[in-house]
């Protein structure tokens, strides 16, 4: 009994007023994972939209606000796309981009937000989140590689959900980074403030091979690159956010491969 | 804690790669050596082997290659780490002595070797319910010449005596039936999707009503010079911050309902 005392206490520091997701204050908010899009000549982004409404038989022609923000976080564009019901409906980014004079940057962020929350939803006491499914396709390959989203990180307000850790938190991505392959290592902040972010490099004998600090601002996306390893390596990332889980794209050759963290 | 398959697909050889780390340093985790273990079903029993001790902050990649002399052919060869050795023979899957976390959880890289590229999704597998039910929505067939699309559903429980079970794949617009396929428990079940009479404005909605599995959508161009793989979410994954699996059984009880077999 002391002993899950003593335990408790320990992870207080931890938990107390820290959720992942901090509750809307409007209860029928509709939430979005912040995703990334990457836009240039080597890369084309796809968003596979999902009529969230229909598939729980609400009838009519639902909607979607896409919301795009630039490498710092600005919002730069944002587009309502009618959905076509319960058929599979790929969203270009590069395509919905190509009506601005010029990108503001590369990469950045962007959410989806439905404009029809289904009424079982809104009648469960619960909220609508899209976490869908982000396909990149890297100079012009046949095959798009996909990863989905897994964060509910901002609602239709465009106010981020993510709280603030009271103490630095250490997110060990397990996963191994290998000789011979570049990596590209992008991180969100889905909370409300600055947040300074240690990367780290790390062999397995302990030693630090690459480190390096950014600022990371609300909606921000940050791509930190990694090559040139010598030595199979992990990634540490140090942070005040709850949850800095990375997505990393890796290059091997000519091929290039996606995933969450 | 998790068990952590090796996977296998069309023109690819599984590999997985088990780090005695932990991957934050918020949830308390004991700093030891664990045993790297090789669990399989045999004669309609769990059988276990010990492969090797992995030291604090190391990790281990075993593929299907460096098992075939410990496994019969065909069984879905289920990794773990433990503090314990795991007994010999069990009537149950072992339940696991080690560390666990839960944000993020403890992973592994479940990786697909071809002989040009490696795809790999950070994961882990708990045993299913039996029976429990799938429904998921799929968004991830890719179309053009010399790619093939493969649906791997991944089934683990904790009984190892041999039940099987109907995959059925729908059109969600007319809510036909366009394939059905048999699958067993415990096992890696790949099901081709490219006869299927889908196109590139097809929604497929996956169903089994009797048994649940992790849905992963694997892609091939060329017999393997590029891959794509990604799993799709439940439908719990659609609503959060409240009883999302009310929902869930909600949105089941709806498309169960309405499908034409």
């Amino acid at each position: 009994m002391i002993n899950g005392l003593i335990r408790k206490i320990r992870r207080a520091p931890w938990i107390l007023g820290q959720k992942i997701t901090q509750m809307p204050n409007d209860p029928h908010a509709v939430i979005s994972d912040l995703f990334i899009w990457r836009c240039s000549q080597d890369w084309n982004t796809y968003f596979e939209l999902l009529d969230l409404a229909g598939l729980f038989d609400n009838k009519g022609r639902h909607q979607v606000k896409v919301v795009f923000f630039d490498d710092r976080g600005n919002q730069f564009h944002q587009e309502f796309i009618d959905l076509v019901g319960m058929y599979r409906q790929v969203l270009n980014i590069s395509k919905v981009l190509s009506v601005l004079k010029q990108l503001p940057s590369s990469y950045g962020t962007f959410c989806v937000f439905h404009q029809k929350s289904p009424n079982e939803v809104l009648n469960s006491e619960v909220f609508l989140t899209e976490r869908g499914y982000v396909g990149y396709q890297y100079r012009d390959a046949p095959l798009r590689s996909y990863v989905h989203g897994n964060l509910d990180a901002i609602d239709n307000s465009l106010t981020p959900l993510s709280g603030a850790s009271l103490l630095s938190r250490t997110y060990n991505l397990q996963y191994l980074l290998e000789v011979g392959k570049q990596y590209e290592i992008a991180l969100t902040n889905a909370s409300a403030s600055n947040k300074e972010v240690e990367f780290k490099i790390v062999g397995f004998d302990g030693e630090t091979y690459i480190k390096e600090c950014a600022t990371l601002r609300s909606k921000q996306a940050f791509v930190f690159p990694v090559k040139g390893l010598l030595n199979p390596s992990r990634l540490v990332i140090k942070s005040k956010m709850i949850m800095a889980r990375p997505a990393v794209f890796c290059f091997d050759s000519d091929s290039m491969d996606v995933f969450h963290g | 804690m998790s068990y952590f398959p090796i996977l296998n697909a069309p023109y690819c050889m599984g590999e997985t790669t088990l780090y005695n780390f932990p991957p934050n340093n918020w949830e308390s985790t004991k700093c030891v050596d664990q045993y790297v273990s090789l669990t399989y079903i045999k004669n309609n029993l769990w059988h276990s082997v010990t492969l090797d001790k992995l030291s604090y902050l190391s990790y281990i990649k075993i593929s299907g290659n460096n098992i075939v002399d410990l496994a019969p052919e065909g069984v879905l060869p289920l990794l773990s780490l433990s503090s314990v050795e795991l007994p010999k023979v069990s009537k149950e899957l072992p339940i696991l002595s080690c560390s666990h976390t839960v944000v993020p959880e403890y992973r592994s890289t479940l990786g697909l070797r071809s002989s040009s590229m490696v795809t790999s999704y950070q994961g882990e597998v708990n045993f299913f319910p039996s029976p429990a039910s799938l429904l998921t929505f799929s968004p991830f067939l890719q179309f053009g010449e010399h790619i093939e699309n493969y649906l791997l559903f991944l089934n683990v429980e904790k009984s190892p005596k041999k039940r099987m079970a109907e995959v059925e794949i729908y059109d969600a617009h007319s809510k036909l039936l366009k394939q059905t396929q048999s699958v067993c428990n415990n096992q890696v079940n790949i099901i081709s999707l490219d006869d299927s009479g889908f196109d590139d404005q097809s929604l497929p909605v996956v169903v089994c009503e009797t048994m649940a599995a992790i849905p992963f959508y694997f892609s091939s161009y060329k017999k393997g010079e590029l891959l794509s793989f990604e799993h799709t979410h439940s439908p719990a994954s659609l609503v959060v911050l409240g009883n999302r699996f009310n929902t869930q059984r909600q949105l089941k009880e709806y498309w169960f309902s309405q499908l034409k077999r």
